[in-house]
Order: structure tokens, then C-alpha cells, then sequence
């Protein structure tokens, strides 16, 4: 028990210190070159209108972008629900099958036909030091 | 008693797997279960991969050990796959964790507007799609061989032990 929980331990640790690199190269590199954008800037970049410069339907309608991907999914067709995992298990099955079909296959051509390797060896025997005395 | 632990060991493997694709399918939808649950159960994810990890614990010490030395190329390639696989997920944990909303709105905190931790996720997830694709491919063979030893034959057994319908009743009537 205490085993494992020092296991679990040092997976955190790798895990934590590799979090902690992305973190800091995030930080160093990427806001200290671009700086991070905000929903708005980057509209404002896109389109070239300051967001603080709409009416009142043009900032709802921002707000509304914003909100496109928190929509609660109660309000998507059912459909559009349950895809998503069909898909997903549709790639997996897919790389499954073909992996699966191709370590096959080199085991198959890696495997000498059983004729050949008759022929191997009576060519083997059928030389002069190998003859029978 | 050693290869019944070993056997119990294997079963247990393969119902937490199970478990851990079922999870990791909902999990990678998030229009089916919400934000909110979506965070939470990428946390429990997280957590259950680490318990993923401990029955192989001895495999992983040993492999990083000799690998620099001579080992079986099925072996190296699992075990790059593996670390590909454990770097992804943690990335995907990572960024998902600053760019969350519920989560950190329960300690207290407010999720980055960075889009690079959303980009990194996306990316991450759509990356560790096709890994574990790989990962479940490689390990096929074990999977259709545990399926085959706990699950078919149980269930093998359970239907064979039922005698039909008609021969109750015929038993029944002959008794």
C-alpha cells in the first residue's frame, strides 16, 4: 500500500515537473513574443474594430460568439451528442484493425515458406563435408 | 497461488482498461457531457491512469533500465508509445486544468483567457487519439485474450450450466 502510494508520488513529481517546463516555456517564450490575446483581440485584430467601440448589438453579439463554445449541450440535437464518440471510436478501431493487419503481414512475409527451407537443407546436406562417410 | 494472483491481477487490469476507454470515449466528448462534468471527469481520468500505471510498475523500472542496452524492438516501441502517451495526457490535464472554469472556480481561482492552453489542449487531445489507438492495437492480442479467459467464458459457462427451456420442463415433468 505504501508502495504504491510512493509510485503514485513519483508520477506526480514527472508529471508536475513536466507541467511545470510547459508553464515556464509558455511563459518566457510565447507572452513575452506575442503576449496573450484575449477573445476580443483577437476579433479586433480580425476585423479591425475596437470592440469597445460597438453599439449594443454588435457587443451582444460578441458576447454571444464568446459564449458559442459554452453552449450547455442540452440545447444540441441529440445526435450531435453521441457523434462525437462514434467518431472517436471509429479512429480507434480504424488504427486498431490496420496495426493489427500490418503486424500480420511482416510476420507472415518474415516466416520462410516451408518448401524453401526443405530446399535449404538438402542443399546443406548435399555438400561434400556434409556427406555421410 | 502465484499464478492465481496473477490471474486475479489480469482481471482486474482488464475491467479498469475498460473502465479507462469507456471514460476516456465520454470524457473526449464535451458536447455530450457539459463543461462542468467534462473537467471533472478529465480529473478522474487523470487519476485513474495513475492507477493504470502501478501494475506495470515493474515493466517500467525494468525497461528504463536496459533501454539504452540491447532489448526486443516490440518492447522499445511500446515503451516510447507509452512515454508518448503519458507526456500527452499530462498535457492535456495540464492545460485543461488552466483553462478551466468549475474547477478552479471551487478553489477559488479564474481559468487563463490564454488561448495557447486551449490550442495545446485541442491539439493534445486530438494527439493522444490516435496514441491510444496505437497503444490498444499493440496490446490487442492480450485483450482478446483476457476477453476470451474472463468474460466469453464466464459467460460461456453461464449459458451452458442453464439447460433450454424444453428440458426443464420436460425434467420437471419426468421427475
Amino acid at each position: 500500500m505504501l508502495r504504491n502510494f510512493l509510485r503514485i508520488f513519483v508520477i506526480l513529481i514527472i508529471a508536475g515537473a513536466l507541467a511545470g517546463g510547459v508553464y515556464v516555456f509558455s511563459n518566457i517564450v510565447l507572452t513575452q513574443s506575442t503576449g496573450p490575446l484575449s477573445f476580443e483581440s483577437q476579433l479586433e485584430q480580425a476585423v479591425g474594430v475596437s470592440t469597445a467601440s460597438l453599439n449594443t448589438d454588435g457587443a451582444q453579439a460578441v458576447a454571444s460568439a464568446r459564449d458559442f463554445d459554452h453552449r450547455p449541450p442540452e440545447n444540441l440535437p441529440i445526435w450531435i451528442r453521441f457523434s462525437g464518440i462514434l467518431g472517436h471510436m471509429v479512429v480507434i478501431a480504424g488504427i486498431t484493425v490496420a496495426v493489427t493487419y500490418i503486424q500480420k503481414l511482416i510476420k507472415r512475409l518474415s516466416v520462410k515458406p516451408k518448401a524453401l527451407m526443405n530446399h535449404q537443407k538438402m542443399q546443406k546436406q548435399s555438400q561434400p563435408n556434409n556427406l555421410p562417410a | 497461488m502465484i499464478a492465481k494472483s496473477k490471474n486475479s491481477l489480469n482481471k482486474i487490469n482488464l475491467y479498469l482498461d475498460l473502465v479507462l476507454v469507456v471514460g476516456f470515449l465520454i470524457t473526449m466528448e464535451e458536447k455530450l457531457t457539459g463543461q462542468t462534468l467534462h473537467e471533472w471527469l478529465g480529473i478522474a481520468l487523470g487519476a485513474s491512469l495513475m492507477v493504470h500505471l502501478l501494475p506495470h510498475w515493474s515493466w517500467i523500472v525494468a525497461v528504463t533500465q536496459r533501454f539504452f542496452r540491447k532489448i526486443p524492438r516490440p518492447t522499445r516501441l511500446n515503451y516510447l508509445l507509452n512515454t508518448a502517451l503519458f507526456v500527452t495526457f499530462t498535457l492535456i490535464i495540464f492545460s485543461g486544468l488552466m483553462i478551466s472554469e468549475s474547477v478552479t472556480g471551487i478553489l477559488g481561482l479564474s481559468g487563463s483567457q490564454d488561448p495557447f492552453w486551449k490550442m495545446l489542449h485541442v491539439t493534445a487531445s486530438n494527439t493522444v487519439l490516435v496514441l491510444v489507438g496505437l497503444h490498444i492495437a499493440l496490446h490487442w492480442q492480450w485483450v482478446v485474450n483476457a476477453f476470451k479467459r474472463y468474460v466469453f467464458s464466464r459467460m460461456q459457462g453461464y449459458f451452458g450450466r442453464r439447460p433450454a427451456a424444453g428440458l426443464t420442463s420436460a425434467a420437471v415433468t419426468h421427475k
